[in-house]
């Protein structure tokens, strides 16, 4: 593969011969320039290469990505290339881009990788099919997060053709604004004769490129919105530039030096300028997914009475009756009951139970659930798509589909203002024509292009683009403008519980006394923690796993236990140098309940029929989770929990955050939550859970937070990409704060477009003074914006804490 | 003053000449993304397979 040069294996550092005393050479041949090259390349080899040369890194959970089904559907072709897009998140810098493009290197079947930084999209295509799931582990593995994105061919092809489109729109409008300012420059210091006249056809010439091509999308988004009889802004852009281009023309065949091509010119190019940054920074192609396929194309394992083994099928072609076998760590495809004797799942995604269950033979299992530990064996009685997760995902499709369009205030405003500019300028020429019809068709139509809120027609959208950008630095993906702005309204909050205000894992919080006078920083000795540590490796129960991680990261040792015991539903036993020791789970009763605390259950340990220390288990809560509710109270937005989580863990994570009783809800369905959201105007929901979708794609805002499942990744209209809830808060002073900009603008713009009009009806505006005056009330919105934008305060994290940390997936 | 006939036809040529070098650059989708190629510079050459 790589060619062996004379050069450092971790540098590139050429080596040349003279040097090769002071080369540092590895066990293998490998060569490096210094030992720091040396150490590190050993690090990463250690660390990281196993996972990446692995043949299998974690395979159930990337293999629907090969299946035919879906491939059928997410291929897309691109530059007579067939490959795949992924959304990456968490790629940051030069050393991202080095590691993801290392991946024909590693895995030789794929042909080539392509990522696009600015967009976090990865284009992956293959020399032989069948290895997206190679890569989409080996980038897991990495610690990046993958999720497939569907891009039509037609649609993707069509959204790059319009992004272009536009680009073209911009580049050929500002080309001939330039020129037609340069002519307008002469004309305006006196220049007058022959020559004068050249440079006014020259003007018109370069005008007529920008009024019948640069100007299409506002002729054609007028026609659309008069078509669906609602008023948008691009009547008013609309008015100017058509009566404008006629005046101009009048007056310039009857001779007269009255012209406003440089500052139509001017202004299409701004409009132009804002709108495309605007949809260059909105990021719209995660909604573009398709919710279904990601559960339907699953592969399973389905039972075959014919030749009495399990085979692969995807999960779409499930029927009702079959049998299948989901192994460790991988989803559940269909609703159905356990058929063997046990297993252990974790519903967090499903329920927000935080958790983990049991379930025993004959239980009801739900699709979308994990399996945690033990295989599960599953009769189906609902196929994917008829399943409980298959109908809310449907449920969302639809109401994605049925959202109601946001309007701006911008737009509201300047629908109404320009109305009533042209009705004044109807009644004034009305009321002059008796007196002096000429000077009444010139002051009605320059009131019209004068007062026109054009300049707020871009001030927005640029202001908007410029802190979406801002955002999306910060890792904040934005979908649309509309609902960025609206979160500066939001008056109540809804949180999740499990995964959002909490971790989402169930974890080791701490050890405990069975004494409570020494119960701080109280920890079993060593003798203790080896023989739990044993005794725990060969329990395959979830708690037994969580302690036995714990306890690998602290120096325990592997002792020999002998009369190893499982105690049926609660625990195991076995004895470790001539001491019995038992683990299983502590009755409420024997241990002191700690309202503080998080702690959803608790594993006693007996040494000889003595208690020597209980393990308290819980789902921690964000680190950030107070703060973040205590500085939304202060900001005088009110807090709820929505759970789909029982009363109780509920409400001591209520207690925590200081929440009251009538702040929380527990026990709720997917469509209860979708219920009570409708009913809070000007609300927003942060969330994380495929159950938390459905009240996502209703029209409040939703934020997903990272980790999320794609259904709310989809369904949100903000993907935070960052840790904690802070973003949160920050997303929502972000907001307030370009909100203050935008309305600023609109208060100046109306006050200076107010003085202008009447000035213009009152005979006092020439040509000239027109054609400064236009540009310097956008130049001063357009500062006004570029500067407000850039010094927005945005709430800066304190005291970031070491689990806001990104951490990476474990494999 | 004369010259300006000259100047302005050259002027409007070099606006032509722009124009079409933009359409161009555009069409090759230099502007698509403006992110990665700043980070890819900094990789060595040999780096890239």
């Amino acid at each position: 593969m790589r060619e062996k040069h004379a050069c450092c294996m971790h540098c590139g550092t050429t080596i040349f011969d003279s040097d090769r005393e002071k080369t540092v050479y590895h066990d293998n041949g490998d060569m490096f320039c210094c030992w720091g090259c040396e150490t590190v390349y050993a690090i990463l080899r250690r660390e990281k290469f196993p996972l990446i040369n692995s043949p299998h890194t974690n395979p159930a959970e990337f293999e629907f990505l090969d299946s035919e089904s879906f491939c059928k559907e997410y291929l897309v072709s691109v530059d007579g290339r067939e490959g795949m897009r992924f959304f990456v998140e968490g790629v940051q810098c030069t050393a991202c881009l080095w590691i993801i493009e290392q991946i024909p290197h590693w895995i030789p079947q794929v042909e080539s990788v392509h990522i696009n930084m600015s967009q976090k999209t990865l284009f992956v295509s293959l020399e032989k099919p069948g290895y997206f799931g190679r890569v989409a582990s080996t980038l897991s593995a990495l610690g990046y997060r993958v999720i497939p994105i569907k891009s039509l061919d037609e649609a993707r092809h069509f959204q790059k053709r319009e992004i272009h489109q536009q680009l073209r729109r911009l580049g050929i409008a500002a080309a001939c604004a330039g020129n037609i300012m340069l002519f307008s420059l002469s004309l305006y210091s006196g220049l007058k004769g022959q020559l004068a006249t050249v440079f006014e056809y020259l003007n018109l010439a370069f005008f007529i490129p920008i009024l019948l091509y640069c100007a299409q999308p506002f002729y054609l988004s007028l026609w659309r919105s008069l078509k669906a009889r609602r008023p948008s802004i691009d009547l008013p852009v609309v008015v100017a530039i058509i009566i404008g281009f006629v005046l101009s023309l009048y007056n310039l065949i009857s001779g007269i030096d009255d012209y406003y091509f440089d500052s139509l010119s001017l202004l299409i190019v701004l409009l132009l300028a804002s709108r495309y940054l605007l949809s260059k920074t909105q990021q719209t192609f995660i909604s573009s997914s398709y919710l279904q396929s990601f559960i339907e194309s699953q592969v399973c394992k389905r039972w075959n009475s014919e030749n009495r083994m399990y085979e692969k099928i995807p999960a779409r072609l499930l029927a009702v009756g079959d049998k299948i076998l989901i192994h460790e760590r991988a989803r559940i495809p269909a609703d159905g009951v356990v058929v063997n004797e046990f297993v252990n799942i974790n519903p967090a995604i499903l329920t927000g139970e935080s958790t983990p269950q049991k379930l025993f033979q004959g239980s009801e299992i739900y699709a979308g659930t994990e399996v945690v530990s033990n295989v599960a064996e599953v009769l189906v009685k609902r196929t994917p798509s008829d399943s409980r997760i298959g109908q809310i995902l449907k449920k969302v499709e639809e109401q994605i589909g049925n959202k109601t369009p946001l309007i701006s205030l911008t737009d509201k405003a300047s629908q109404y203002f320009s109305v009533f500019i042209i009705l004044v300028g109807t009644l004034f020429f009305l009321f002059y024509f008796r007196i002096d019809s000429d000077e009444a068709v010139k002051r009605s139509l320059a009131l019209i292009i004068l007062a026109c809120p054009c300049a707020l027609a871009f001030a927005t959208p640029l202001t908007q683009s410029l802190s979406l950008r801002k955002a999306s630095k910060k890792g904040y993906l934005i979908k649309n403008a509309e609902s960025f702005e609206k979160l500066s309204g939001v008056k109540n909050a809804f949180f999740d519980k499990t995964g959002t205000l909490t971790q989402g894992k169930f974890e080791f919080l701490r050890w405990r006394s069975p004494r409570l006078e020494d119960e701080n920083n109280f920890s079993p000795d060593q003798e203790t923690r080896n023989a739990i540590y044993s005794i725990e490796l060969n329990s395959p129960h979830p708690i037994a796993r969580t302690l036995v991680r714990h306890l690998e990261n602290s120096t325990v040792k592997r002792v020999p236990v002998v009369s190893l015991k499982e105690i049926p539903g609660s625990g195991i036993s076995g004895v470790v140098d001539k001491r019995a020791y038992t683990i299983k789970a502590a009755a409420a009763d024997e241990y002191v309940s700690d309202d503080s605390d998080i702690i959803s259950s608790v594993t006693a340990i007996y040494r000889d029929d003595d208690i020597v220390a209980y393990a308290c288990f819980g789902d921690k809560l964000q680190s950030d989770a107070v703060r973040t509710v205590a500085r939304l109270q202060e900001m005088g937005i009110k807090s709820y929990i929505l759970s789909g989580d029982g009363e109780s863990p509920v409400s001591r994570v209520a207690k925590r955050l200081n929440l009251e009783n009538e702040q929380i809800k527990a026990g709720l369905f997917p469509e209860e939550k979708n219920e009570i959201i409708q009913k809070f105007p000007h609300s927003v929901m942060v969330g994380d859970g495929a159950n938390d979708s459905l009240a996502m794609s209703s029209d409040a805002i939703s934020i997903a937070v990272q980790g999320s499942a794609e259904a709310s990744l989809v369904a949100s209209d903000i993907y935070v990409t960052k840790g904690g809830l802070f973003p949160v808060m920050d997303l929502i002073l972000l907001s307030r704060n370009t909100f203050t900009v935008i309305k600023r603008n609109l208060v100046f713009s109306f006050t200076y477009n107010f003085a202008g009009g009447l000035a213009a009806l009152l005979g006092y505006i020439s040509p000239l003074t027109a054609a400064i005056l236009m540009p310097i009330s956008s130049l001063t919105v357009l500062l006004s914006s570029t500067i407000g934008t850039k010094f927005l305060r945005s709430f800066v994290n304190p005291s970031p804490q070491p689990d806001q940390v990104r951490t990476k997936k474990r494999v | 003053m004369t010259i300006l006939y000259v100047i302005v036809p050259i002027a409007i040529l070099l606006v032509l000449f722009f124009v079409t070098l933009f359409l161009w650059a555009v069409k090759r989708e230099q502007f698509d993304d403006l992110e990665t190629p700043a980070h890819r510079i900094l990789l060595d050459d040999w780096n890239k397979i």
